[in-house]
């Protein structure tokens, strides 16, 4: 009787649904994968084949002892075809937009497949909703989890804001996967007061936010390298008060409490680091 | 027995037939929460942040026409309301394939603190007042009228964006988008203007600064996509709107510890007063224009070309806020016209001559030119500082062009990936980049990168290892240059001991000579079927071996660990721990006198950063189809030591070290499902979060130091629960 049930046309959902009744897959059904009237994916003319390609032998009536063969592309699961082969299915379709630069991407290259994060056969794939994406890329980016739960960081882990807010998963031709033409670009999406020209200008903030800046996250506020005033101190060594060895006695109750230890240090007259536009500025202390 | 989508079915098998539980694609929920704590920092990135009830609404509603109906509308809307700072909605509708347009709206508060204080009245308008009674002082210790007219402050920004957009297919192969949004910040944070003469003792004062920014950004773009050809199109506008060009902050001080500031009594309390201005308003385009190319099924080019302008012109504020006081020369101009123009071009290419060879190349260049004029502009260096007319016209400090900065980065780039066996890859690859600068210390530098990797793929996971080594160097480090050109020929003739601002030892890190190692590593293994570990390392280092002085060395050792367990359907449990050790090496040298190769004038700072964070979560269908539980726990434990490391100051650092900066938090969260149809839902969570911070630069009162007036924001400690509990309605 199972056998009876296995049969029947590959090109008809219905007939895959028979066994592969469960919601997991049926809500395949409510996604933008399986639209009849949209001729791009194919479900017209050969339903479910469309992306687990030729399947007759796997709903073919079994003779005798012959084991049920599976589908030509797997997805997932033991019997998962080579990730090359499954990619190819995906970019049969998706090989614009923001793919349009996968081949020769690090994930690419990396043999990542588009199942490792995605999930097509459910109405609301995770990987592409703001609150819970993060977690699976967190599953092979340790490190930026990590860097996630450090003091200082981006909402992410907050549901705020989204990896592939900065990041393009499927490639880029700029560094580091980014979304924006150079990384000050990606960051002033969003920091956009700091983009200026201003009049005075404070050379690394112009050449790249990452001189000073982790973006991932770090132990120091504002997601700075280093606890100000040392980071600084290591392009700033001109007079008395920057070219201090800066310790324990520059504390308030020390012997030398210092102005430039305590709450924002160099920021407490150097605020206007990222570029003043007054025209007294040129200290970028307003 | 497994039912036939299973992973654990085995082909040849019979498939075990089980009634499907209905299929939903569309959720409602509600219910409430409370927090019992007002905390800026557990809510501090879009969090609830005061103590007391709050409000949950979330839902989804996705629909579309029947898969086999001959329709191809789709409709979507979801709502997420956590506690009303944070609000997100949005909705969509449209025939796939052929229309559809959306909006949305997301708002959240990024909160700062609540714990700082300030004796200026007005905070969030533009001009600030010190109270009648205030006394001042040459002493923020003798601001006696401080503690009485102290009043705290909520430094928070509110985020709220909206937006929409139209995306049009009007043939096969071809996407029409627009877009738009508009998002307002809005609210307070904290800000700092120096008063008096640097050479006389500056002093730092805090205050509120308000945040009224509005950023107005549109998108269209036309894109194609073929078998062979795709490319994209784009226009892209950002305006940055800021309404609020400066604050107005009085100088609460009387005149400096040494003695007066030059500018006497118009320099200090009650007469003294300071603009403080705010980012100017700005805009931005951008031509953008993407695409790709199969030559054949074994060669692919890609390119991508933008090009930006960036421009602002604001009205400048004057050099002091003060008529009273005397500037040399009057503003050069009455805004910047600031124009920067950006152009990016990358070329690339990627080719599999063999059926084990993949190869890939690549060009960048990258463009920022600024063509904002040079001006000469007669600065009060700090606000409320009187200027003496120099005795030769043009010959002072305080009289200095504006350098525009400019940069070119051109990067080459070439990988040759290799199927060495079946199942491994070695890719090498080589990188040089190319980076010119204007008006800086260094004209040029090169940096040459050489990568290789290995990654291998076996029955039970995978391993890879990677190694990276790259050479900097650049032109000769001319400390003298940035100063040279900044300041007029005759201050310069007339001063020509006071070349140059820096020390000429210094080298500024990112233009100095670099040696870089980066060793990297990284294993997957299935334990068992359930059972799988992730383990990545990684080690970098970073040697400044040309620079006397300045940052030294920096080293990031990384280990990351994950163990994931799965058992069937019934419980899933991961576990992750992770080490992080950062150190920065940094020499310096007192610039107290004119000598500049005083040995015992050298210093050295070691800065270590050693985080550790872990955490586990399990969820268990403790009854299937019926009670999920869900049990979360993570910590993050991070701290920074600064050390004296082999100076002569090692002595001061060593008696009076500064204590070690940690800053820990643990977090636990525990959820319960409760089904109580197969389409009602109860739901219930708890958060506790337990949060201790230690750091020196934070705890003190609103007078730290005599030439600061500060905040008074004392370092976060706090435990806090959030419970809640809601109903949540599928369909």
């Amino acid at each position: 009787a199972q056998e009876e049930r296995a049969l029947g046309n590959a090109s008809d959902p219905s007939g895959c649904m028979n066994c592969h009744d469960q919601p997991a897959v049926t809500s395949v059904l409510h996604t933008a994968h399986m639209v009849k009237a949209d001729a791009r994916t194919g479900v017209a003319d050969q339903g479910c084949q469309s992306c687990h390609g030729d399947s007759r032998d796997h709903v073919a009536r079994l003779r005798g002892e012959q084991v049920r063969p599976p589908p030509s592309v797997v997805f997932s699961g033991p019997h998962a075809s080579p990730v090359e082969k499954r990619n190819e299915t995906c970019a049969g379709c998706h090989q614009g937009g923001t793919a349009m630069h996968w081949q020769g991407s690090l994930h690419q290259s990396s043999d990542i497949a588009c199942t490792n994060c995605h999930k097509s056969h459910i109405v609301q794939d995770p990987v592409l909703v703001k609150t819970t994406q993060a977690p699976i890329c967190f599953s092979c980016h340790a490190d930026k989890r990590a860097a996630a739960l450090k003091p200082s960081h981006h909402p992410v882990l907050e549901g705020r804001m989204s990896c592939s807010d900065c990041h393009n998963p499927h490639g880029s031709l700029t560094q580091t996967m980014l979304r924006g033409t150079t990384v000050n670009d990606t960051c002033l999406t969003c920091h956009d007061e700091k983009r200026g020209p201003f009049l005075w200008e404070h050379p690394p903030v112009q050449e790249q936010c990452t001189i000073c800046h982790t973006p991932h996250g770090t132990v120091q506020a504002s997601l700075l390298k280093q606890r100000t005033p040392f980071l600084c101190q290591n392009c700033h060594d001109s007079s008395t008060h920057n070219s201090q060895p800066f310790s324990g006695a520059s504390l308030p109750g020390g012997t030398s409490p210092s102005k430039q230890m305590v709450l924002r240090a160099c920021l407490n007259c150097h605020s206007a680091v990222h570029g003043s536009n007054h025209p007294s500025g040129v200290r970028l202390s307003r | 027995p497994a039912r036939a989508q299973d992973g654990s079915f085995e082909l040849g098998a019979t498939p075990v037939v089980t009634m499907p539980p209905p299929l939903y694609t569309s959720y409602f929920e509600t219910g409430i929460g409370y927090q019992d704590i007002n905390s800026f920092h557990i809510g501090r990135y879009g969090g609830p942040i005061e103590r007391g009830p709050l409000a949950i609404f979330r839902g989804t509603f996705d629909g579309r026409d029947a898969w086999d109906s001959g329709g191809a509308r789709t409709w979507n809307a979801a709502v997420d309301v956590f506690g009303f700072d944070t609000i997100s909605a949005r909705v969509r509708y449209g025939t796939q394939g052929r229309w559809r347009a959306g909006a949305f709206y997301d708002g959240f508060t990024r909160a700062y603190t609540n714990f700082a204080r300030t004796p200026f009245n007005g905070s969030g308008d533009s001009v600030l007042t010190l109270p009648s009674n205030w006394v001042s002082s040459n002493t923020s210790a003798g601001f006696s009228a401080l503690a009485q007219n102290l009043h705290p402050l909520d430094l928070k920004v509110d985020w709220r964006t909206v937006g929409g957009d139209i995306v049009v297919n009007p043939r096969e192969g071809y996407e029409i988008r627009m877009s738009a949004s508009h998002r307002d910040r809005e609210g307070l944070r904290g800000q700092n203007l120096a008063f008096g003469h640097e050479m006389n003792t500056a002093v730092g004062v805090f205050f509120a600064q308000p945040v009224d920014y509005q950023t107005d950004q549109a998108s269209a773009s036309l894109a194609f996509t073929g078998d062979r050809l795709q490319w994209s199109a784009s226009y892209h506008l950002s305006i940055f709107t800021n309404d609020i060009t400066s604050v107005r902050v009085p100088n609460p001080y009387n005149r400096a510890l040494g003695g007066l500031w030059p500018g006497g009594a118009l320099s200090a309390f009650p007469n003294a007063f300071g603009d403080y201005g705010l980012p100017p308003s700005s805009i931005a385009h951008q031509a953008l224009l993407s695409g790709a190319y199969i030559v054949s099924p074994k060669l692919r080019v890609t390119a991508r070309v933008s090009y930006m302008v960036q421009k602002q012109d604001e009205d400048f504020l004057p050099y002091t806020a003060m008529t009273q006081l005397s500037v040399p020369e009057p503003l050069p101009r009455t805004s910047l016209d600031g124009k920067v123009y950006k152009a990016h071009v990358v070329l690339g290419v990627t080719a599999r001559p063999s059926p084990i060879v993949d190869v890939s190349a690549g060009y960048t260049f990258d463009d920022r030119d600024n063509r904002s004029p040079i001006d000469l502009y007669s600065y009060v260096a700090n606000e409320a500082q009187d200027q003496a007319r120099p005795l030769v016209p043009g010959a002072s400090r305080y009289i200095r062009y504006n350098l525009p900065h400019s940069f070119a980065f051109q990067q080459a780039k070439a990988d040759v990936g290799v199927r060495v066996a079946a199942r491994t890859r070695l890719t090498l690859s080589y990188t040089g980049d190319f980076r010119a600068r204007k008006y800086q210390q260094v004209s040029d530098t090169s940096e040459h990168t050489f990568r290789a990797k290995l990654l291998t793929t076996f029955t039970a996971g995978s391993a890879w290892v990677a190694y990276a080594y790259a050479s900097r160097s650049g032109s000769v480090y001319d400390d003298a240059l940035p100063w040279d050109l900044s300041h007029t020929e005759s201050y310069l003739n007339a001063s020509p001991f006071n070349q140059s601002i820096e020390h000429p030892l210094l080298r500024k890190f990112n233009m100095a000579d670099r040696k870089r190692n980066e060793a990297k590593g990284g294993v997957t293994f299935e334990l068992t079927p359930a059972l799988m570990l992730d383990a990545t390392g990684v080690y970098a280092e970073d040697d400044y071996k040309n620079s006397p002085l300045g940052l030294q060395r920096s080293e990031t050792v990384q280990l990351d660990g994950n163990l994931s367990y799965a058992l069937a359907k019934k419980l899933t449990a991961t576990a992750f721990y992770s080490f992080e050790r950062i150190k920065f090496d940094l020499t310096g040298y007192l610039m107290g006198t004119v000598n500049l190769s005083n040995p015992a004038q050298n210093w050295s700072a070691a800065n270590r950063d050693i985080i550790h964070t872990a955490g586990a979560k399990v969820d268990w269908d403790a009854i299937e189809q019926i009670l999920k539980v869900g049990v979360g726990y993570y910590v993050s434990d991070g701290g920074s030591r600064i050390s004296a490391i082999g100076s002569n100051f090692a002595t001061i650092m060593n008696t009076a070290p500064l204590p070690d900066v940690r800053d820990v938090t643990h977090n636990v969260n525990l959820t319960g499902d409760y089904k109580v149809r197969a389409d009602t839902t109860l739901r219930i969570g708890y958060t506790f979060q337990h949060h201790t911070t230690n750091d020196w630069q934070y705890g003190y009162s609103a007078a730290p130091v005599p030439q600061l007036l500060g905040s008074g924001i004392t370092s976060p400690r706090y435990s806090a629960h959030l419970v809640w509990l809601s109903a949540r309605y599928d369909f």
